[in-house]
């Protein structure tokens, strides 16, 4: 925990320059002809409205797909990593052995 | 006061035990409020969007308990140390940027918490998207942080919440 007020105030500060600079650096973009290249690309279209102007409802496989998604987004890279530290450190421990 | 004078009595490594037990608490606390939150599709845009900005509380905490080892790691991220710890410390950072990026960008589009303050912005495809690519690269990293402190999770767990 900060243990004075300058620690405090200077995590503070940090934590809302990086905000505001994130916050300047979104709206920046926003403007530019990058954003106008994403845009124009494809690659941020807006999908085509249905045939009543409505966004069809997702389906339940179309949920639980994505819910599966975004569960292993996590789950993944948090087993490749385990693996990987492990890997390492029975490595390094096996070099301090020998 | 009574409480004041028992804790000032407890020993050190008591001491250690409750704040891990505290922070075990609020890591797991966290960690079902952001797989709450990244999960919209079942909860809803309402508790999706008033969820996003209540975990910054949860976040605080998190860092405060953490606090004297982003002190130490700061002041020695440049001299020899493991490359686990200095990975571990950008690795903090960048996930810490990419949340506030989720975070702005999700206000930039929200339907449901900024009107209720009176609020209404024009949606645009391109904050979505910047939404979208910063909550994924987050719940990825999220994974990646929970693995590089998996050794301690085990251990407390195994100590606080399986404990007979």
């Amino acid at each position: 925990m900060p243990k004075t007020w300058k620690e405090a105030l200077l995590a503070t500060t940090v934590i809302l320059v990086s905000s505001l600079v994130i916050g300047i650096f979104l709206a920046y973009t926003d403007q530019t002809p990058v954003a106008e290249l994403l845009r124009t690309s494809g690659f941020v279209d807006v999908p085509p409205p249905s045939a009543t102007g409505l966004q069809p409802a997702p389906s339940l496989v179309a949920i639980l797909g994505l819910t599966l998604r975004q569960i292993l987004q996590i789950v993944v890279p948090l087993f490749i990593t385990v693996k990987v530290l492990n890997t390492r450190r029975n490595a390094s421990r096996n070099q301090r052995v020998a | 006061m009574a409480a004041q004078i028992t804790a000032k009595r407890q020993p050190p490594a008591k001491k250690r035990r409750n704040v891990n037990k505290i922070r075990l608490m609020v890591d797991l606390g966290f960690l079902v409020a952001v797989v709450i939150v990244i999960l919209p599709q079942l909860t809803g845009i309402t508790i999706h969007e008033w969820g996003g900005v209540l975990i910054v509380v949860p976040l605080l905490v998190h860092l405060v308990l953490d606090w004297r080892w982003i002190v130490a790691t700061t002041g020695r991220i440049f001299k020899a140390q493991a490359n686990e710890t200095r990975f571990n410390y950008i690795l903090n950072w960048v996930q810490f940027i990419v949340f506030l990026l989720a975070l702005v960008s999700g206000l930039m589009i929200s339907e449901t918490l900024l009107p209720v303050f009176g609020i209404h912005i024009q949606v645009d495809r391109y904050w979505i998207t910047i939404h979208e690519i910063s909550a994924g690269v987050f719940t990825v990293l999220l994974g990646v942080h929970i693995a590089m402190h998996w050794r301690w999770i085990v251990s407390v767990t195994r100590r606080y919440l399986l404990a007979r």
